[in-house]
């Protein structure tokens, strides 16, 4: 592990990566160049193409994943890596490079201030509105809008994986967080046990290469099974 | 002695029956073969048991058939053997999906594990990471 350059908080960013030999290296240098005094891990998700060598010749921690968990459970791994080495601050950026690095500091911030347990990088609250298929649209909307019923919190950007998690956010999703499509379920979760939720307003690329873990003809059943998790998070017990 | 016989007699067609009861005990003989290779582990079994038992007591009790019958509203009494079977595999299926997802679990998380321990072996053997 890289030594800290920052005392008080030792933030780690987390890169999961399935199939993205095409963006990874560019993701984390580009974390390094804007965001210096951070850790960076990759979690290979048992990539088929060659995304697990490109990350090994990073000079960063690797974890490979022998079969692929899908973004909950990669997530999870890197979860339970940060809880295991002391970090006070994760980043979760993917792998595609879809997430701007230069907006890290944005989301690292309302935690730093103590301002909120869990930050959401939204798409729809940054003035350069990000410009998506109407039916990414009105699936995200539909999420969020199910998200309001479970929890009375309107987050607008349901979907989006560039967060930031505390400590507490932290250990507890190494141990609850949603294995299968975890971004709206996670937010009913968190919410549920009690941690603060803010968005902050980002802008987001296109994907550089590789293939969306979200394909059009899944949409539906991607919007379906969401929907079951984010219904069904909202009976679960708290275990906070 | 009589009652037990006046117990088999139920409305079923007695051939029927023969069926059913020579059907039955292969599963229930089936099952316990397979629990006593172990190819069947017990406790995943137990519903698999329970529902050839039932099978068994209701194609051999044809009476009691006719009982269950009558109390859940069936005419036919043969019909409310197929209900019995039927809620029995309902179960198995829905016994079945919760051992998948426990067992999805367990997976999830050598996989995590084996991940987060090959990165640290692979860090004490090359410390420049």
């Amino acid at each position: 592990m890289q030594s800290m350059s920052v005392p008080s908080n030792k933030v780690c960013v987390i890169i999961p990566a399935y199939n993205e030999s095409g963006a990874i290296r560019n993701v984390v240098l580009s974390i390094k160049k804007t965001y210096p005094e951070s850790d960076i891990i990759i979690i290979n998700d048992a990539s088929t193409d060659n995304t697990g060598a490109i990350a090994e010749s990073l000079g960063i921690p690797v974890l490979h994943l022998p079969i692929n968990l899908g973004i909950g459970g990669a997530m999870q791994t890197g979860f339970k890596f940060a809880v295991k080495k002391g970090y006070d601050i994760v980043v979760q950026v993917d792998g595609d490079g879809q997430h701007d690095p230069a907006y890290i500091p944005a989301l690292v911030q309302p935690i730093v201030d103590g301002h909120a347990d869990v930050v959401i990088g939204s798409r729809f609250l940054h003035a350069d509105s990000y410009r998506s298929s109407f039916m990414r649209l009105i699936g995200i909307r539909f999420c969020s809008y199910l998200i309001s019923l479970a929890t009375n919190k309107y987050i607008h950007d349901s979907t989006s994986g560039f967060r930031a998690y505390n400590k507490e956010a932290l250990r507890f999703a190494a141990i609850h967080y949603p294995p299968d499509f975890p971004e709206p379920e996670s937010i009913v979760t968190f919410l549920r046990n009690e941690f603060r939720i803010k968005e902050v307003p980002v802008a987001m690329q296109r994907r550089q290469s590789g293939i969306s873990s979200i394909r059009p003809l899944k949409g539906t059943y991607f919007v379906a099974s969401n929907s079951i998790g984010i219904i069904m998070s909202s009976f679960k017990k708290k275990t906070r | 002695m009589t009652s037990i016989a006046y117990l088999m007699n139920g409305s079923i067609p007695s051939r029927l029956q023969y069926i059913a009861v020579i059907l039955s005990f292969s599963i229930l003989l089936f099952i316990l073969t397979l629990i006593r290779q172990g190819k069947l582990k017990e406790g995943y079994s137990l519903i698999w048991f329970i529902i050839a038992l039932a099978t068994v007591i209701f194609s051999v009790f044809a009476r009691i058939l006719d009982s269950f019958a009558n109390v859940v509203g069936i005419d036919y009494a043969p019909a409310a053997l197929f209900l019995i079977l039927v809620g029995g595999l309902f179960l198995l299926a829905i016994h079945s999906s919760m051992l998948f997802t426990a067992y999805d679990k367990r997976i999830r998380e050598l996989a995590q594990d084996h991940a987060i321990l090959k990165a640290e072996v692979q860090a004490v053997a090359k410390p420049q990471l």
